[in-house]
């Protein structure tokens, strides 16, 4: 960032600025608070059914979480079973498996988040400066993998990856006279292939909001650009960029606080659960369902997701905290 | 006029966001004692009692629910009622049925059982019969002589041996279906028309006419295998569904239901050590990597396919497969195969000590009324009519006599057609009293019964255990051996190099501590027989 001066916000950001600053000092005359209020009500009233939603799916089932602290037996009950410490936590941390799962959740994670940045804003840039009919297309192309469950794509991976009957090595490495390859018994090619197929099912959804937010700048920025005669990508590094700076931070701090979740489809429907692939494709969630599907021990499966929660809690807050300290303007909270 | 009706939609989103939320809630079961019948009142009379109380008063419902693969049979209610009507004749008692694929069933029946709204009765496969148990989940059978006063026929059909394979530290959570209790380990299944395309001369193999399996060895197998490859080049020579090698394979008996310690001489030993260091494992290992790296019986998509064997038989795209064996395998596998197969045995006829708390029926803890739930359990024991309408249905509806004894499907019925053809009888408490199907001997469940009681049986019999004090050592282990299992089973890698691995890590995660927690419970479990 250096001696630039950060980009000037759209101007919708900043009119809500001065508003807010205009209702925390108090100047406002009663009979305008009043019409303020009133001018809001339906924006309250649009919020009610997510917010409802948010409260009965987010929030009510929060004190579920001291069942990662139970040792749980039906008969008692949820809240009568008797406490059991962070004993049910143990399992997660006393394997000699929990470095390499601890690595991959992140490791791949920090992958996705970057990854899926460039090539979601490239796309979503791309798809802005598209005109005419076919762009309505391309963007329902991309978009198509999101809505695929993970079994079907699994298929659609074996398809090409079957050693003997898969695309790759029969028609692609057959005509070339090349020997065919084990992909799901060799661990070293899946880092690529699982990045690639998390960017190629993710792209259309995660270029979604990029794309808007484009599409909702002021055109009269590029209209004095090129006025001014800017070619087109100068028009994307000094204008296009700057200005979705804001909403690239907030979507990959959001991303942040997940990092210690892994798609669980991705992991363990893709590789198709082959052992072979498991020092590359163990990530919490594998371990977790690995470890107790035989067992069906809720508090366990509880206490991961807490522990899960609680350090994306903290990621989260301390990646924005970093935020605020380099650009306060960007920060979520 | 539109902001009016924009915000009267967001209204009505907010409100059914709400209404999806007022179902399933609360309906607390009030689970009262059932009142001071102990086993000292004589059963007889305390059974004619309770009968009489419900015939004159209301009739209480009894729910059973268990899982077939094929999803809801569309005459499930049909015969549902067709059930209640026997047993509200005879006990005064109402029955309500629910059947639907395990799949989805298990996934539910968690959930209903953690909330208290699940089936009176059901199949402990459904939740897993430890998971169910080590949950509390499931009621004591005998509290205040349930099982002695009211469930008397059941009693009858079991040995006390028998029974103790689903007791838990001494209490009794479940009673065993009446199935194949044994398995005939290492069974090879070949299709006719291929043995006679290599000219192999099976039917001289019997050791006496009318056997139904040929019992031979993997240097025989080996060289049928190895003809087949030569004559079918195009198909797959031989596969192993994955995740029953060992099970299906070595006459090593998995006590407490994983490997992770076991018993290697399970006949004449209570001795527990450690399978995967044992010679049978390896030479089973040995076997298989012989098998698919040099001789090149398996796909190379083995270790990821996940279609069934006897579909690909049928599809025509697989030669010879494994099985566990029993008596009517080979119509069993015929059936699936979708053509006449030749059933090899390499290994033992052997029991394990687990063998009866696999899928023993449940009650739900929070049962309304055990009473009227045990004296269902014992009529589903003992009453033909009432096991052949559960196992096949109804009468001129599904299936008709076919003159010889046997039934068989109904006119212009058949397996796709049917209102209730579940094929999973298996599950059910005992199909040994219900009606034959063509096809199978009508002598079926008696040669069942004399394989049951002639196969060699693991010194652990009735041995179950709780590893919940060890659970962190068995997630790592079975971590670990998830990571080497199809790899090593299935011949992919070589033993000398990947067994030493795998156990080394084996170590490293705990096994030694689990195996002697395991060995622990088994000297006292062993002490208490005496």
């Amino acid at each position: 960032m250096g001696n630039l001066s950060p980009a000037p916000l759209p101007l919708p950001f900043r009119e809500r600025r001065e508003k807010v600053a205009v209702i925390k000092e108090k100047k406002l005359t009663p009979a305008k608070r009043k019409a303020l209020i009133k001018r809001s009500i339906p924006i309250y009233i649009m919020m009610l059914p997510g917010l409802i939603y948010l409260v009965i799916n987010n929030y009510m089932p929060m004190p579920g979480i001291i069942l990662a602290f139970k040792k749980y037996t039906a008969k008692l009950g949820i809240y009568r079973s008797p406490w059991n410490g962070l004993k049910n936590f143990t399992y997660l941390f006393s394997t000699p498996d929990a470095f390499v799962i601890t690595r991959n959740t992140i490791l791949y994670n920090v992958a996705f988040i970057i990854i899926n940045l460039i090539f979601a804003v490239a796309v979503a840039i791309i798809l802005s400066e598209l005109t005419g009919k076919l762009k309505k297309a391309y963007q329902s192309i991309i978009l198509l993998p999101h809505l695929l469950s993970a079994v079907i794509i699994s298929y659609l991976v074996f398809a090409f990856l079957s050693a003997d009957n898969g695309f790759i090595n029969n028609s692609i490495l057959g005509p070339l006279k090349k020997d065919p390859i084990g992909w799901y018994d060799n661990a070293k090619y899946w880092p690529f292939i699982l990045v690639f197929v998390n960017l190629w099912k993710g792209i259309g959804y995660n270029c979604i909001i990029y794309l808007s937010t484009i599409l909702g700048f002021d055109r009269s920025y590029y209209e004095a650009a090129r006025i001014d005669g800017a070619s087109k990508w100068k028009q994307i590094t000094k204008i296009t960029l700057p200005l979705l700076r804001p909403t690239i931070i907030m979507l990959s701090l959001m991303a942040v606080g997940r990092i210690f979740y892994s798609d669980f489809g991705l992991f363990y429907q893709v590789p198709r659960n082959s052992g072979a692939l498991f020092p590359v494709t163990n990530t919490i969630d594998t371990y977790v369902y690995r470890a107790l599907i035989e067992q069906g021990d809720i508090t366990k499966s509880a206490a991961a997701g807490v522990y899960q929660s609680l350090v994306g809690f903290i990621l989260i807050l301390s990646a924005n905290l970093l935020v605020r300290k380099l650009d306060p303007d960007s920060a979520l909270f | 006029m539109r902001k009016v009706l924009a915000m009267m939609l967001a209204l009505i989103l907010a409100l059914s966001v709400l209404a999806g939320c007022t179902n399933g809630g609360g309906s607390d079961k009030t689970q009262e004692a059932q009142g001071d019948n102990g086993g000292a009142e004589d059963s007889g009379s305390a059974v004619e009692k309770a009968i009489a109380g419900y015939k004159s008063g209301n009739m209480p419902t009894v729910t059973l629910c268990f899982g077939n693969f094929a999803g809801k049979p569309a005459g499930v209610d049909r015969i549902g009622a067709a059930m209640s009507k026997i047993t509200e004749e005879k006990l005064g008692i109402k029955v309500e049925l629910t059947i639907d694929s395990i799949g989805a069933l298990s996934q539910q029946m968690n959930l209903d059982l953690a909330s208290g709204n699940a089936p009176d009765l059901f199949n402990g496969l459904l939740a897993g019969f430890m998971a169910s148990v080590n949950s509390g989940y499931l009621y004591d059978l005998e509290e205040n002589g349930l099982l002695d006063t009211y469930g008397a026929g059941i009693k009858d059909c079991f040995r006390e041996i028998e029974l103790n394979g689903c007791r838990v530290n001494g209490t009794l959570y479940g009673i065993p279906v009446k199935k194949d209790d044994a398995a005939g380990m290492f069974g090879i299944s070949i299709p006719q028309e291929y043995l006679d395309t290599i000219g192999y001369d099976y039917a001289s193999k019997y050791a006496k006419e009318g056997d139904e399996i040929i019992y031979t060895d993997l240097d025989e197998i080996e060289g049928i295998l190895t003809q087949l490859k030569a004559a079918y080049p195009d198909k797959t020579t031989f596969f192993m569904d994955a995740s029953s090698v060992m099970a299906q394979c070595l006459e090593i008996d998995n006590i407490g239901n994983d490997y992770f310690g076991a018993l290697c001489d399970p006949v004449n030993s209570l001795e527990v050590t450690n399978p995967f260091e044992d010679q049978k494992y390896y030479d089973l290992c040995k076997r298989m990597y012989h098998w698919n790296h040099d001789l090149g019986f398996f796909s190379m998509d083995a270790a990821t396919t996940d279609v069934a064997t006897t579909v690909q038989v049928k599809s025509g795209s697989l030669c010879a497969y494994k099985t566990a064996t029993k008596p009517g395998i080979k119509q069993q596998e015929s059936n699936l195969c979708g053509m006449p197969v030749i059933i090899f045995q390499c290994g033992t006829d052997f029991k394990k000590a687990s063998t009866y708390g696999t899928m023993p029926w449940v009650m739900n803890h929070a049962t309304e009324d055990p009473i009227a739930a045990m004296l269902v359990l014992n009529e589903l024991y003992t009453n033909p009519d009432l096991m052949t309408l559960f196992c096949w249905g109804e009468e001129g509806k599904e299936w008709k006599e076919t003159g010889d004894g046997h039934i068989t499907f109904a006119d212009g019925v058949d397996a796709q057609n049917s209102e209730y053809y579940n094929n999973t009888n298996w599950e059910l408490p005992n199909q040994f009293i219900a009606r034959i199907w063509e096809g199978d001997e009508l002598t079926l469940w008696e040669r069942m019964q004399s394989f049951n009681d002639n196969a060699r049986t693991s010194k652990a019999m009735g041995f179950t255990w709780d590893n919940s004090d060890v659970s962190n050592e068995y997630s790592a282990l079975t971590n670990v051996y998830e990571e080497y299992r199809k790899q090593l089973e299935l011949g992919f890698v070589d033993p000398d190099v990947a067994i030493p691995e795998m156990v080394e890590r084996l170590k490293s995660a705990g096994l030694e501590k689990y195996m002697q927690a395991k060995a622990d419970a088994l000297k006292t479990w062993a002490d208490g027989q005496k």
